[in-house]
């Protein structure tokens, strides 16, 4: 995960479900912003480790899910289009397609290992809220570790011989980060390195303060609008919409028109 | 040369439809692009793919048409909204909002992938775009004559439902109900507090149906819809639509039928939540069914007609697609076309826009565009795949496969435009082997149970498998509608059948195609293939080839067939992971 969820929802004694759907939200955002630099990457061998990148983030995806089918809410759904409303990705333009190459490396490096301390931060809670799964999952971890990360085993770090699927996701992470900086340190641009990471953790800091200002967003948001609308309100009674009287509706000057 | 380019967008599907010299070039759907299912918003990846890929620009467009009017639908939607204030101030906020961000800026917008002259910026009536993205796969013969376009929407501009008729190049509205009286919305409610998503789950609403009973359409008929003749008049104390951004359904809703349905409850076992659900999917088909026949009817007594084609997003509601071809009084050529929806409404517009260029309707025989599949890295498809067959000698590896229970992933040339795989874009297996098909629907794609998988077969097949309506029959080239089993369906098929013995069958006419030749020579061995769509549950059909490969690991599948080839995952070293 490198776009991470908002920090405020992990303060709570519990790991909510909101915060849940928030994660999962948070790993398919990265997973599909590497799937797209996978794509835009003019290099075989890069292309190739996000693609890979991509299949890990997919893979926590699931966790989040399968910890979230548990939840009693009818009204807490996964639904990918609020990874677009929710901001964690852009609508007109991949992250990818917006940094150079170095920058984006730099990003991926600062935010994994954000990424990281969060979910280091609430592990217990996923103990506590989950104990019984933890148990169901080991079986599925078996299972998508003999399908999915097949190819990995000569470059992954050693996880013990623990099955439990967050330990996994936990050296996940740690090895994003491990690669990413190995990534950097073999540029011979130590300059633009430094100041990409720089930009990265500032960038950061900004994002996770704006995000955190959601409920003063709202409040502007609903002054501004309640205003338009106590403004608009007398002429409530006086609001009629006209009904459209088009004859000929392959008219070329009707075309013309947005209403 | 003279490009035309129909758009929609900013509500939910967003599309980019191609026309060349008034042929049906390319048509892509921006979650192709995204990878996020039912992408809304402006498709600036899908237009600036294509402006790059054509080279176009100011000198060669003719016509840039957007699939409705933004303004008059946003004014509908906030006058409505000022009108009961009082309890819509949430949802109005919301819409005020809008004003900035929404389809009012489409030029703007288009500007940002084209600099274009705005004269050739134009907007199609939301409905015209729905009825003329029908008119390509109509049999041009019946062009020049009077044809009815039923339109059933959610709502567009300011209309629910609506009847249209075009007669060459004159097109008038005959028929329109306004917001907030939509069939599509009231079925959206359901879907919504049945725990499945709007504008994405209606499809699971509609596969539910066949375990309900029909036990609430009194109520919903009398009481929800207040229907008189073809109008039906919403009951606003049923619905949140109007004026929440949260849920569908209304407090009424809830004193009514009980809490609303966790999804994850009834998407495993069939308890009581699950037949409460049950019946309100299978009343709400009857209602659906009653009330589009109804409009039928009305549009039968009033206007003659010699073909009639049915859009909108209920026409994805291939059950009642069904029941529209076998009504009694409709004894002329149906069309639901291969996207009825708001994104094929990007096809609708297109041809409106040539419409006005050049006075023609486009007609195609088609239901794949974009010839090319994206440029392909070789090493890097070296390094995902390796091929085991060229395409002239995979064959025998194919029907091997499919003879020994495998399962295969097909990637052609060519893309399915609406939300069903064809054949494409698909994977398959043979229907005669139980234990596959189980295994492809529940742990493969981890469909919920209720769900059916599709059939795909030869003509001659389905002809002696299926009761198959003439007046539609074309419909089931791209599984727009549903067809029941006859008395001749073999016992051994029957995983490719729904429990009320209907099925979305696919029959697959064109000769060239490695899935018809497959099938010619299985013939007697396997005559029905299962064919669900190349995607994990929840996200797009694959785009190109790296997304056959992530899909092919996150599903658990190895086979893939592509025009150039056979193929299988490799057990490569890793790249650099960043």
């Amino acid at each position: 995960m490198f776009k991470t969820a908002s920090m405020r929802t992990s303060k709570s004694e519990d790991l909510t479900d909101e915060t849940i759907l928030q994660f999962a939200l948070a790993e398919f955002s990265s997973a599909v912003e590497m799937l797209h630099a996978a794509k835009l990457v003019n290099n075989s061998k890069l292309a190739f480790g996000f693609v890979n990148h991509a299949l890990d983030e997919f893979n926590h995806t699931n966790f989040f899910l399968h910890l979230l089918s548990k939840s009693d809410s009818s009204y807490i759904r996964f639904d990918p289009r609020q990874t677009i409303s929710g901001n964690f990705v852009r609508p007109d333009a991949f992250l990818f397609e917006r940094l150079k190459l170095i920058e984006f490396a730099a990003f991926i490096a600062i935010n994994e290992e954000n990424a990281l301390k969060i979910f280091t931060s609430i592990r217990q809670k996923i103990q506590k809220k989950d104990p019984e799964s933890s148990r169901d999952l080991d079986l599925i971890i078996e299972e998508e570790r003999a399908h999915l990360r097949s190819i990995e085993h000569n470059h992954r770090q050693d996880t013990g011989t623990s099955y439990n699927f967050f330990e996994t996701l936990l050296a996940d992470e740690a090895r994003h980060v491990a690669f990413s900086s190995k990534f950097l340190d073999k540029s011979n641009l130590k300059f633009r390195v430094a100041l990409a990471k720089r930009k990265s953790k500032l960038g950061n800091k900004i994002r996770h303060l704006w995000a955190s200002q959601q409920k003063i967003h709202g409040f502007v948001d609903r002054l501004i609008s309640n205003l338009t609308i106590f403004l608009l309100k007398p002429l409530k009674n006086v609001l009629a919409f006209p009904t459209s009287k088009d004859k000929d509706l392959f008219s070329k000057a009707a075309s013309r028109h947005m209403l | 040369m003279s490009f035309i380019i129909g758009i929609s967008g900013y509500f939910h599907d967003s599309s980019v439809c191609l026309l060349e010299n008034g042929e049906l070039l390319e048509f892509l759907k921006e979650e192709e692009f995204t990878r996020i299912k039912g992408t809304n918003g402006f498709p600036f990846r899908s237009l600036n793919f294509l402006v790059k890929k054509y080279g176009l620009n100011d000198n060669n467009i003719a016509q840039v048409i957007f699939y409705e009017k933004p303004l008059r639908g946003w004014a509908a939607r906030v006058t409505y909204s000022f009108r009961h204030i009082d309890k819509s101030t949430q949802l109005l906020s919301h819409q005020l909002k809008q004003f900035w961000n929404g389809p009012i800026g489409f030029a703007k917008d288009v500007q940002k992938c084209i600099k274009l002259d705005e004269q050739k910026i134009g907007y199609c009536p939301h409905h015209l775009s729905h009825a003329l993205s029908a008119t390509p796969f109509v049999d041009e013969r019946l062009l020049e004559r009077q044809i009815m376009h039923l339109v059933l929407d959610g709502v567009g501009d300011d209309e629910c439902q609506s009847i249209l008729l075009t007669k060459g190049t004159k097109a008038t509205r005959v028929f329109s109900e306004k917001y907030p009286n939509s069939l599509g919305l009231f079925y959206s409610a359901i879907t919504d507090f049945c725990g499945f998503l709007v504008n994405e789950g209606e499809y699971k609403l509609m596969a539910l149906a066949a375990y309900g009973k029909p036990v609430h359409v009194d109520l919903m008929l009398d009481e929800m819809l207040n229907k008189k003749g073809h109008r039906i008049r919403l009951n606003m104390d049923w619905f949140d639509f109007n004026h929440s951004t949260q849920r569908s359904y209304g407090e009424k809703f809830i004193h009514t039928f009980g809490e609303p349905i966790n999804i994850r409850k009834i998407q495993t076992s069939a308890d009581d939540d699950f037949k409460r659900a049950a019946d309100l999917a299978k009343s709400a088909q009857v209602v659906v069914e009653s009330v589009i026949k109804d409009l039928i009817d009305w549009g039968l007594a009033n206007h003659t007609c010699d073909a009639i084609t049915v859009t909108g997003g209920v026409a994805h509601n291939s059950l009642a697609m069904q029941a529209v071809c076998d009504y009694a009084s409709v004894d002329v050529p149906v069309t639901i076309p291969p996207s009825p929806g708001d994104s094929g409404a990007a096809i609708g517009a297109a041809v409106y826009g040539n419409m006005l260029h050049s006075k023609n309707y486009i007609t195609t025989k088609k239901v794949f565009f974009s010839k090319q599949q994206p440029e392909q890295n070789q090493e890097l498809l070296n390094m995902l795949f390796s091929k085991k067959a060229d395409a002239q000698h995979m064959g025998p590896l194919i029907d091997k496969a499919l003879l020994s229970g495998d399962i295969i992933c097909t990637f052609f040339s060519g893309k399915e435009i609406g939300p069903r795989a064809l054949g494409n874009r698909s994977i398959l297996c043979a229907a005669n082997q139980p234990k596959t098909v189980s295994e492809l629907n529940n742990k493969i794609k981890k469909r919920e149970f209720f769900r059916p998988l599709a059939p795909i077969m030869l003509e001659e097949t389905a002809q002696k498998y299926f009761c198959l309506l003439k007046n539609g029959e074309k419909n089931h080239h791209w599984m727009a509608m549903t067809a029941v089993a006859s008395e001749a369906f073999p016992e051994e098929y029957n995983a490719a059948l729904h429990v009320d013995k209907s099925a979305r069958l696919q029959i697959i006419k064109d000769k060239e195609h490695v899935i018809f030749q497959s099938l010619r020579r299985l013939a007697g061995k396997i005559d029905v293939l299962i064919n669900t769509s190349f995607n994990v549950a929840g996200d797009p059909i694959v785009h190109d080839i790296i997304d056959c490969y992530t899909n092919m690991k996150r599903l658990g599948l190895n086979k893939l067939i592509t025009d150039t080839g056979y193929y299988e995952l490799t057990d490569q070293q890793q790249g650099d992971i960043v």
